[in-house]
């Protein structure tokens, strides 16, 4: 993905250079927060912001890491800034989901899009459950959009740490499926 | 409904389908240095303004400063020349 970017060009604050960039990331990068945030809106709105923010800072960028790795570093923690607003909300009660709600997509549903209705409901469902920092490394595993090591570097955390929040979101996601399981058996 | 061991495979699944981005949101990312750049701009207009409002400000008053005392000085001098008409 860096290769096509022209970096220096870009921090000089080139236009063509940006919209390179644009044309470049603006679908990887928005998957992501749609994967993440579980809302199209949002997801939206979050891109735009992850959009400002490259803008505004390319010129700190050092090159001490690849292009897409920084940009995801900030996608990652803008998403995370939003999971934490959302559950700080739910908390104080302003906004209180009946069971289950807060997990739906609102607008193209993953069952629209994943075409294996039910189950990515359910999925998806049980992933918001997830504490933010295994529902981030759990979805960034499952996009296959990064490598371990980026992923690693995206979120600042070791590379063990993140092989252990993967193990351990999936282990929760057996729990809470099961869970699920047995309640719609009964 | 299906079975428990279908259920848990998804787990594994990856997340293969993408959206595409929609034009609308393409568009306001492209527009994204041009709103900075005017948003810059318009900093740059108050700071100007605020700028020219606090020099005429300070214009104002010592010019209002300097037509006080000259204003002192003349009357203070009509007057110590009245009292010297007045002793001739």
């Amino acid at each position: 993905m860096n290769e096509e970017i022209d970096i220096a060009a870009l921090q000089k604050g080139d236009e063509k250079a940006y919209q390179e960039l644009v044309k470049v990331f603006a679908k990887p990068i928005f998957n992501t927060c749609f994967y993440i945030l579980q809302n199209k809106e949002e997801a939206e709105d979050v891109t735009q912001d992850i959009f400002v923010s490259i803008y505004q800072s390319i010129s700190f960028f050092k090159g001490d890491s690849k292009l897409s790795t920084w940009i995801y570093r900030i996608a990652i923690n803008k998403c995370h800034e939003l999971l934490r607003f959302k559950k700080r909300k739910k908390r104080f009660g302003i906004h209180i989901p009946i069971f289950g709600s807060s997990i739906e997509i609102k607008t193209e549903a993953p069952d629209e899009i994943l075409h294996q209705e039910e189950r990515r409901k359910v999925l998806f469902k049980a992933i918001s459950k997830l504490p933010d920092n295994q529902q981030i490394a759990y979805t960034l595993y499952n996009m296959e959009e990064l490598s371990y090591q980026e992923i690693a570097e995206s979120m600042n955390l070791s590379l063990s740490a993140i092989e252990s929040l993967i193990f351990r979101s999936k282990q929760n996601l057996r729990k809470l499926l099961a869970d699920y399981y047995k309640i719609n058996e009964l | 409904m299906e079975n428990k061991e279908d259920l848990l495979k998804i787990i594994e699944e990856k997340f293969t389908t993408r959206i595409e981005v929609s034009d609308e949101l393409q568009s306001k990312l492209f527009k994204i240095p041009f709103t900075k750049r005017k948003n810059r701009t318009n900093n740059w207009l108050l700071v100007a303004g605020v700028a020219v409002l606090v020099s005429l400000n300070v214009l104002a008053i010592s010019k209002k400063t300097k037509t006080n005392k000259q204003n002192y000085i003349i009357e203070q001098y009509s007057t110590s020349a009245s009292n010297t008409d007045s002793y001739e």
